[in-house]
């Protein structure tokens, strides 16, 4: 009988030493995971925002960039919310104060941040509301960013550029689609390549123009990078012209048949309806596809 | 005390009783015996309802075993006393926790109190000194002995015995041959042994019936028995060397 | 089919009657057993436990650690190993090295039993077999299965920290932090009751099979087989389950 009561006294210790443990490291954690601490002194401090922007209970507030407490409830107000966060130290605000809510990361996640203001101010008495800036939305400031170039451009010469541009495209359809005929008088008709060589050189001057607003466009977008692929499209048009007024046997050997030069007109036609809608369409589209189309 | 009633039962698909009835006296020592898979130990597991019969039904006293239910059920095993083949002690419960068992579950009696009894027990059947041991510490008679102690410790008036000789060797077959008549003289229990030991049935029997095809062939005493004419008995008794010359009434161990 | 309706059945009935034993847990005779089962259930296991969490944890930094190094926010390895340990793997992780070791090992034993009519015996003294071999081993797992997880929780995390710490460069502090920030309390208490309803699947399931146990020792084998395989398939859906309804 004492061997067996010797077992189970050992396995009854080393059950409760378990399980009280286990116990003692979920209450701990427990209070850990719902941000108390029992042992420190919080100082609460509420803010009232506007919008904030997905703040989360829980969200780490910054002083001046040191981490300093965290956000503690959330209260949605009639057309306010009220943040109150627990702080480790009291901080005392004063004139010119910046409660903001700002991006973590571009991953999300937010955090509070705090400035008291300049040290010189006078300092505001304890009981201010205090109201906090609205929030600062990475997707907002790109947004703002692409208004700000819209705007100067719809100031600027770039969109009459290329109003012109379009204009002096759609002459050039026009006069393509003005020679009808067959594939012997487009290939032996001198008026015909006068034609093609007069929209060679209106796309040269298509491109001309678009270098000439060099500075215009690269003073708007302020990125070189933007620039340089406009450039490289202007070179690249310059030459596709140049190709086009200097390679008329290379076309004429493509061109062998007549369905080939039916289909040309046909591709004419919805190229003219395209650039008709596109005219309509003109100061937004021309706009963003040029800008998406640089990236 | 024990009557089965036209009880037929199916195991297996395979028909293991077919509609036997006969009834087992208080105080007597009912031996069946049998080939394996006559059905002895089917019928022996029916008197305490480890199997239900498909037709017919088996009374223990004026209760009807066979279709008791909870504590009425509980009621009638706490009569029993089962001695199985293979002992069934539980292995990680020292002898002494495996012959207390009974009283630990069912009733309030102090430790002392049951360490006291299960001793006393264990006595009776010679392993007062194996109460600290496992019961893998044993051998196979030894196990036997806890077994059969542990089935008397609810002190019940009848005792089932599963093949109590089975796999051990004649010597020790013959002392727990005179045990169950000890306990019979002493305790005056009614037993049940299902056996295919003829030697070990004629010794303890006060009647034995033969199992045979799921069919009570016979059911005599042993003097009876061995002058038997029927012809599975007899190729029976000759398979174990068994003569019809002798006084087979009388037990080995008179005293 | 009929024979999955069946075995659930029977099952389900095994673990009813085992809940309504429990109150006889509390008497003296039964404390033993109670005690016993929690032993072998929670420290028997804590060795391999411990391995598993620690490697499970560690597993889980280096690789979502190395994919938010990409985007150079190796820091929030903190909050994913913490969050991914409290609510899914820590009770998975527990959950299947119990039904492995503890629920294999029970359905051994009262497979063993069945074979060698131990169960009998007990049904012929009148001692339920559900009430002294079931009902034991469901309360242990049902105490000691959230206790156990919740150790298997904090190796993960502790594992973790180590990797970021020597791996990834994370600072511990930094790590805890972050930990800290995303982890809530609900994850852990939803992670906690997972636990006892994968203790309670365990010891169904294997007590289960263990009664179930025909043909000695193959049977015994096939039980043990059995069981690791029914508990891990019903574990995962019901994890799922649990998941779906707190995590919408």
């Amino acid at each position: 009988m004492k061997r067996s009561q010797l077992r189970d006294i050992s396995m009854e210790v080393m059950v409760g030493a378990f399980m009280f443990m286990i116990l003692l490291a979920l209450g701990f954690f427990t209070i850990i995971l719902s941000y108390e601490n029992i042992f420190r002194q919080y100082h609460e401090v509420t803010v009232k925002f506007d919008h904030v922007s997905g703040l989360r209970q829980g969200d780490n507030v910054f002083l001046r960039g040191v981490m300093i407490g965290r956000v503690r409830s959330l209260i949605v107000e009639n057309d306010r919310v009220e943040v109150t966060a627990s702080l480790q130290r009291p901080v005392n605000m004063r004139e010119g104060y910046r409660i903001e809510i700002i991006p973590s990361s571009v991953l999300g996640g937010q955090y509070l941040s705090i400035d008291e203001g300049p040290p010189d101010a006078p300092a505001l008495p304890e009981d201010t509301v205090l109201y906090g800036r609205p929030p600062v939305d990475l997707i907002d400031e790109a947004t703002s960013a692409v208004q700000a170039v819209r705007q100067s451009l719809d100031e600027g010469e770039v969109l009459h550029n290329l109003e012109a541009i379009m204009a002096q495209v759609n002459t050039i359809t026009h006069q393509l689609s003005a020679g009808e005929g067959t594939l012997g008088r487009l290939l032996m008709e001198d008026e015909v390549y006068n034609e093609l060589a007069q929209v060679t050189t209106n796309l040269r001057t298509v491109s001309e123009q678009l270098s000439t607003g060099q500075g215009t466009l690269g003073r708007l977008l302020m990125e070189d990078d933007v620039y340089n692929e406009l450039e490289q499209l202007t070179a690249n048009l310059r030459s596709v012209s140049e190709q086009m007024s200097t390679g008329q046997g290379t076309l004429g050997k493509l061109i062998a048949d007549d369905e080939l030069y039916e289909e040309a007109q046909l591709l004419m036609r919805e190229v003219r309806a395209a650039i008709d809608d596109f005219r309509e369409t003109a100061p937004i589209t021309t706009f963003t596809s040029i800008f998406f189309g640089a990236f | 005390m024990i009557r089965f009633e036209h009880v037929h039962k199916r195991l297996g698909g395979r028909v293991v009783l077919d509609d036997i009835s006969f009834e087992i006296e208080a105080g007597e020592t009912f031996v069946i015996v049998g080939a394996s898979g006559a059905g002895k130990s089917v019928s022996l597991k029916h008197m305490v309802r480890l199997l239900t019969p498909d037709a017919g039904r088996v009374m223990v006293g004026d209760a009807c075993v066979s279709q008791a239910r909870g504590e009425r059920l509980d009621h009638i095993r706490e009569r029993f006393g089962f001695l199985f083949q293979s002992a069934a002690l539980l292995q990680w419960l020292t002898v002494g926790d495996n012959v207390g068992l009974p009283l630990r579950m069912k009733t309030d009696l102090s430790d002392d109190e049951v360490d006291r009894q299960v001793r006393d027990r264990l006595a009776m059947v010679n392993l007062q000194d194996a109460f600290e041991k496992l019961p893998g510490e044993l051998s196979g008679g030894m196990r036997k002995r806890v077994g059969l102690a542990r089935a008397i410790i609810t002190d019940p008036e009848i005792i089932l015995y599963d093949e109590p000789t089975s796999g051990l060797d004649p010597v020790t077959s013959r002392t727990i041959d005179r045990l169950i008549n000890r306990l019979r003289s002493e305790l005056g229990v009614t037993s049940v042994v299902v056996t295919h030991d003829l030697h070990s049935a004629l010794a303890i029997g006060s009647r034995i019936a033969m199992l045979h095809d799921g069919k009570m062939v016979e059911i005599a005493t042993p003097d009876d028995f061995v002058r038997s004419r029927n012809e599975f008995i007899q190729g029976f008794l000759e398979a174990q060397y068994i003569t019809t010359q002798g006084n087979w009434g009388q037990t080995p161990e008179a005293s | 089919m009929l024979l999955l309706f069946r075995n659930t059945g029977t099952a389900m009935c095994m673990l009813l009657e085992a809940f309504r034993d429990m109150p006889f847990m509390l008497s003296r005779r039964h404390r033993h057993d109670v005690l016993h089962q929690q032993f072998l259930t929670a420290i028997k296991s804590l060795g391999v436990i411990t391995v598993v969490a620690l490697f499970t944890g560690m597993i889980l930094a280096l690789q979502t650690g190395l994919e938010l190094r990409r985007f150079g926010q190796e820091v929030y390895i903190g909050s994913a190993v913490t969050v991914v340990m409290l609510r899914e793997m820590g009770p998975f992780m527990t959950a299947l090295i119990i039904a492995a070791s503890v629920g294999s090992a029970m359905a051994a034993q009262i497979g063993t039993m069945t074979v060698s009519e131990e169960i009998a015996a007990l049904e012929v003294m009148a001692i339920k077999p559900v009430r002294y071999l079931v009902t034991p081993r469901l309360l242990a797992m049902i105490m000691m299965m959230p206790l156990v997880t919740i150790y298997t929780n904090i190796i993960g995390v502790v594992g973790g920290a180590v990797v970021g710490h020597t791996q990834l460069g994370v600072s511990i502090t930094a790590y805890m932090d972050n930990a800290t920030q995303f982890a809530e309390n609900k994850d852990l208490y939803v992670g906690l009751l997972k636990s006892i309803l994968f203790g309670i699947i365990i010891a169904t399931v294997a007590c289960h099979q263990g009664f179930a146990t025909t043909q000695g020792a193959v049977g015994v084998g096939q039980a043990t087989r059995r069981t690791v395989v029914v508990s891990f398939l019903v574990i995962l859906t019901v994890g799922y389950m649990v998941t779906r309804l707190f995590y919408q």
